[in-house]
């Protein structure tokens, strides 16, 4: 297992908070641009998930929280009353690590708070090819949903 | 100015103490540094009163927080570091009066939470101390007190004048470049580098006591022994 980090400063942690008010404001979240600002914020971290593969990670964790897709997809859960499990997440990547060697799961996250603090997650399939019997990430490959 | 946030009847965080509280006598005093216990519900830290359910995650407990605290500042040695960084985190209280900013304290107790959940999930975890106590100091605390010692020396930056510059830098009464801007810089270089650090190894341990805590078998090993 390895963890990954968006940025973690208050500055971008701000920024975030911002971005989100204005997304809320302006009535635009929707899951698909959620999903598109997950995979923007995963894409941002293929060298560092490379160098997780390089360390034998076998599921991949990518913590959101200070990025705005964090706080998107936060907003997304609390308005979908929808908890992404992340029990869920961690069942259906082991299974995946289990079956096939074509991909590594990354379950990217983000955590906040209200009355409780609460973790949301949500699994995804990053496709590797093996290179001197080291995975690396397929770039030429789409990174897809993992269904739970 | 929201010394209290609140969700509905709920307080969240209550920042009224550390507002009234004397700012040079909470720099000199070592009480800052220990979480205590308000009631059943909230930590009192830095002054400030946490609703550990809503900030810290929703199955904590007052006793893991001050059990967790003691042990990580005795396995990892954090005194030193934390004081010197909790301090630049009193300049953050101030943004998050004014701003309503998540206090960036709070991530010292969600790290020693984590930090106390993992070790009483796995045996395997003091394999782990090491990496966590490389992560978290590696050189940043020479460097951090040396710039310590020399923005107290300034005259021009003296504890007192300095907050209250910033805070009225905060509130827009005056322009930041009157500090020592210099040393402000790498000083908040440091305390975001090592924020950064402890963000990362407090997210890493948050999914591993998440997992045990979902029945998963959660076993540390050594960074060499991963490949």
């Amino acid at each position: 297992m390895k963890s990954l980090n968006t940025p973690y400063d208050i500055q971008s942690f701000a920024y975030a908070k911002r971005s989100r008010k204005e997304f809320v404001d302006e009535g635009k979240i929707t899951y698909e641009l959620v999903l598109r600002m997950i995979l923007d914020a995963i894409h941002n971290k293929l060298d560092e998930i490379d160098n997780a593969l390089k360390r034998g990670a076998k599921i991949v964790f990518l913590n959101g929280t200070s990025n705005t897709s964090g706080q998107i997809f936060g907003q997304l859960c609390l308005e979908a009353d929808n908890d992404f499990s992340i029990k869920e997440s961690m069942i259906a990547s082991i299974q995946l690590v289990k079956e096939n060697g074509l991909f590594v799961p990354l379950i990217y996250c983000a955590t906040g708070f209200r009355l409780k603090y609460y973790v949301n997650a949500l699994p995804f399939k990053v496709p590797v090819i093996v290179v001197n019997r080291q995975k690396k990430i397929d770039r030429n490959k789409p990174i897809t949903r993992l269904t739970c | 100015m929201y010394p209290v946030l609140k969700i509905g009847d709920v307080i969240i965080w209550d920042l009224t103490d550390f507002d009234e509280a004397d700012i040079l006598q909470l720099l000199a005093s070592d009480e800052i540094l220990q979480p205590t216990k308000k009631n059943e519900g909230y930590v009192t830290f830095c002054k400030c009163d946490f609703n550990i359910k809503s900030l810290i995650y929703e199955r904590a407990t007052v006793e893991d927080i001050i059990t967790g605290w003691t042990t990580a500042n005795e396995e990892l040695k954090l005194g030193r570091l934390v004081k010197w960084f909790l301090r630049d985190s009193l300049y953050n209280l101030y943004l998050t009066r004014n701003l309503h900013e998540e206090p960036d304290v709070l991530l010292l107790l969600r790290l020693v939470y984590w930090y106390y959940r993992c070790s009483r999930a796995s045996q395997s975890f003091k394999l782990k101390t090491t990496e966590v106590k490389g992560k978290l100091l590696k050189g940043l605390l020479k460097q951090r007190e040396k710039i310590g010692k020399q923005l107290d020396a300034d005259d021009a930056t003296k504890k007192d004048t300095l907050l209250s510059d910033l805070e009225s830098a905060i509130s827009g009464i005056i322009k930041i470049e009157s500090i020592n801007k210099e040393l402000k810089d790498k000083s908040d270089n440091y305390r975001n580098a090592w924020f950064k650090d402890v963000g990362n190894v407090t997210s890493e341990l948050l999914f591993a006591g998440i997992c045990a805590e979902n029945s998963f078998k959660v076993t540390f090993v050594l960074s060499q022994q991963r490949l």
